[in-house]
């Protein structure tokens, strides 16, 4: 990434945060640069773009500063997860405002945020090899048809995250920290080998002979 | 003025706090008792139970704060049978542990710096949980430290916790809300001040610093440059806790060394300080096999207001005690006593008082005590029961004794309760109430 798509994706930011509103036109924004409009559509397509690389970018660089921590690889996977979400948090603090002009109610968006695509692949890669490592470390239990499907589940949790954060008012948002150490340690009792497991195996028995 | 000392506040506060007070002490007959009262009063232990289970049960879906508050109250209003009040005790703020993605997170923001950039050594799990946070151990500077981080959210919740008690509280201890707000907001103050670290430290520092030249007491030594709202740095203390302490069989040499530093330390902080570490609770120290005392945790410090002093203690002048116009004014003047009250009730509670000082007064009207004494503790312990199970004090919803009291009794009958699980001899005559008056 060259300087000038890092101050367009900056720049924009910034005014959605002041604003709480796109700006009326690419070239109205790319005047306020200083910018040919053209150099806009050199980078992005539209918009939203911006906003899908910020979110990406945002990933990436959570990755990187977790990796660097020297006991990040010794972590149990619930702690790689757990300490995922406190950086990305970390990280997105100087942009609450714009998150909040996401998150905003009177917007309507699908599951989740349109612009979140793209970091919501990297989340989906990054987690699925945390469950398989998880499933390794037997810190996960594997399950037939369901253990590949605890990628979808957990999407929901930087999402909900998000949505309790932007409107925290605790001091230093300690109670997102709660919120997350909480969500995790709750979605890892239940990935982890329990009572479902002896439960499930008797339902199946049942169900095996309980033939009419 | 001489054995003044006489009941420590606590004695004489409320009377429903003694009922409850003397149960908890009683808790630790409990354990010796039980067997008795199973067999020999059988009927009496179920009628008992009867009567605490709904009380019980109701408490018991309280958590944290509401739970503290609670417990509290039914020390006070006496409802609480003994074997119940144990159990409520030990009940503390319940949290799983603090993950180390989080302990290390708490750092970042409150310290700037990670805990493995701050010390040469962090345990990634706890090795304790305090009363609300957990505590980790570090070395610095081949050093060993202990290192206390508060559950995040934890003043909030207390909070919201105590709003809840409200309503509960009311409808248990049958006691206005007017009343239940005399008392709350000391307990709410507390319980927030406890959630505040950086006060803590504070006091740990000024208290340990009025505190160095007694005898066998030993604080350790805080770090403020690594402690912050939420974290306490602190030296860590060698030793055992009290019940592993006592597995350990220390001569009666050093429990009684022991006893004595105890002793002396919350007279002195009583009488001189007028500053007083309330929160006696056996997990806040540390016992050493050389007959010293750590004392760890001044999450709970109660100031006594000068008119609240000079007017509890002068109960400690047994004379005064003697006279019957000056002790009624003294009762009411404590509020042990109100003016609403029928005259069979006066006569009922000022007999109870009565009873109560002359009992829990004890120790310090001799010079010296035994609290190895399991008679006398047996003797609190069926006093207790006897008010929480008399019909006429149940009938009398008027809260009774001095909001200033709350702290201080549930200090001394702390200390009295560790006193004896030390089975410790102690001189208590008190010099230095003499020189405070």
């Amino acid at each position: 990434m060259d300087k000038t798509q890092g101050r367009i994706i900056n720049s924009y930011i910034k005014y959605l945060s002041e604003h709480q509103k796109q700006p009326k036109s690419i070239a109205a924004f790319m005047e306020e640069l200083k910018l040919k409009e053209e150099t806009f559509y050199k980078y992005f397509k539209n918009f939203e773009k911006v906003e899908i690389e910020f979110w990406k970018k945002r990933f990436d660089e959570t990755i990187k500063t977790i990796e660097k921590e020297e006991v990040y690889a010794g972590y149990s996977v619930n702690e790689k997860l757990l300490s995922f979400y406190y950086t990305w948090i970390e990280n997105l603090k100087e942009y609450r405002s714009y998150a909040k002009y996401v998150l905003k109610e009177e917007k309507i968006y699908e599951l989740y945020p349109s612009c979140l695509e793209a970091f919501k692949k990297g989340f989906d890669e990054y987690v699925s090899m945390l469950v398989n490592e998880g499933v390794e470390t037997e810190e996960i239990a594997s399950r037939k048809f369901i253990t590949d499907k605890y990628v979808y589940l957990l999407w929901y949790q930087p999402v909900s995250i998000l949505k309790f954060w932007v409107k925290d008012e605790s001091e230093q948002f300690e109670d997102t920290d709660a919120l997350i150490e909480k969500t995790v340690n709750f979605s890892f009792d239940l990935m982890r080998s329990n009572g479902l497991d002896s439960f499930f195996d008797l339902a199946k028995f049942h169900i095996q002979h309980f033939k009419i | 003025m001489k054995e003044q000392n006489s009941i420590p506040t606590g004695k004489v506060q409320r009377a429903s706090k003694f009922i409850k007070t003397g149960a908890r002490i009683g808790g630790n007959y409990v354990k010796h008792y039980t067997r008795q009262l199973f067999d020999e009063g059988a009927d009496k232990a179920i009628l008992h139970e009867d009567n605490a289970k709904d009380i019980y049960e109701s408490l018991s879906h309280l958590k944290g704060g509401a739970l503290k508050v609670a417990q509290m109250m039914s020390l006070d209003q006496g409802i609480l049978p003994a074997a119940y009040q144990q159990q409520f005790t030990q009940a503390q703020y319940s949290a799983p542990p603090l993950s180390f993605p989080l302990v290390s997170k708490t750092f970042q923001n409150l310290l700037g710096k990670g805990p493995f950039d701050l010390f040469d050594s962090f345990t990634k799990n706890a090795v304790n949980a305090a009363s609300i946070g957990q505590v980790h151990q570090a070395i610095l500077d081949g050093k060993k430290l202990a290192v206390k981080i508060q559950y995040p959210g934890v003043a909030e919740s207390l909070k919201s916790d105590l709003k809840m008690v409200k309503p509960v509280a009311k409808l248990l201890f049958n006691i206005s809300e007017a009343d239940m707000d005399y008392y709350m907001t000391e307990v709410q103050e507390k319980l927030l001040e406890e959630t505040d670290y950086e006060l803590e430290v504070k006091r740990s520092l000024e208290i340990s610093k009025a505190c160095a030249n007694l005898q066998n007491i030993v604080f350790p030594k805080y770090y403020p440059e690594l402690s912050s709202r939420r974290i306490i740095t602190m030296d860590w203390m060698e030793g055992y806790h009290l019940n592993e302490f006592l597995l350990t069989n220390p001569s009666q040499k050093v429990r009684d060394k022991i006893g004595q530093a105890l002793w002396d330390f919350y007279d002195f902080q009583v009488h001189i300080l007028k500053t007083v570490h309330a929160d006696a609770h056996p997990g806040n120290y540390i016992f050493r096999k050389d007959g010293t005392i750590a004392i760890i945790d001044f999450g709970c410090v109660k100031v006594i207001p000068m008119d609240f002093y000079h007017n509890y203690f002068r109960i400690h002048d047994r004379s005064f005690a003697m006279d019957p116009i000056k002790f009624d004014k003294w009762l009411y003047e404590l509020s042990f006593l109100n003016k609403e009250d029928t005259p069979q009730q006066k006569q009922l509670f000022k007999g109870l008082f009565q009873e109560m000082i002359d009992l829990l007064g004890k120790p310090f009207h001799s010079d010296e005590f035994d609290f190895g004494d399991d008679a006398f503790f047996k003797k609190i312990y069926d006093l207790g029961q006897r008010i929480s199970t008399s019909k006429e004090v149940k009938k009398s919803n008027a809260a009774r004794g001095a909001r200033d009291g709350l702290y201080i009794n549930r200090t001394y009958f702390g200390l009295f309760h560790i006193l004896n699980g030390l089975k410790a001899r102690v001189y208590t005559k008190s010099n230095t109430f003499a020189l405070a008056s």
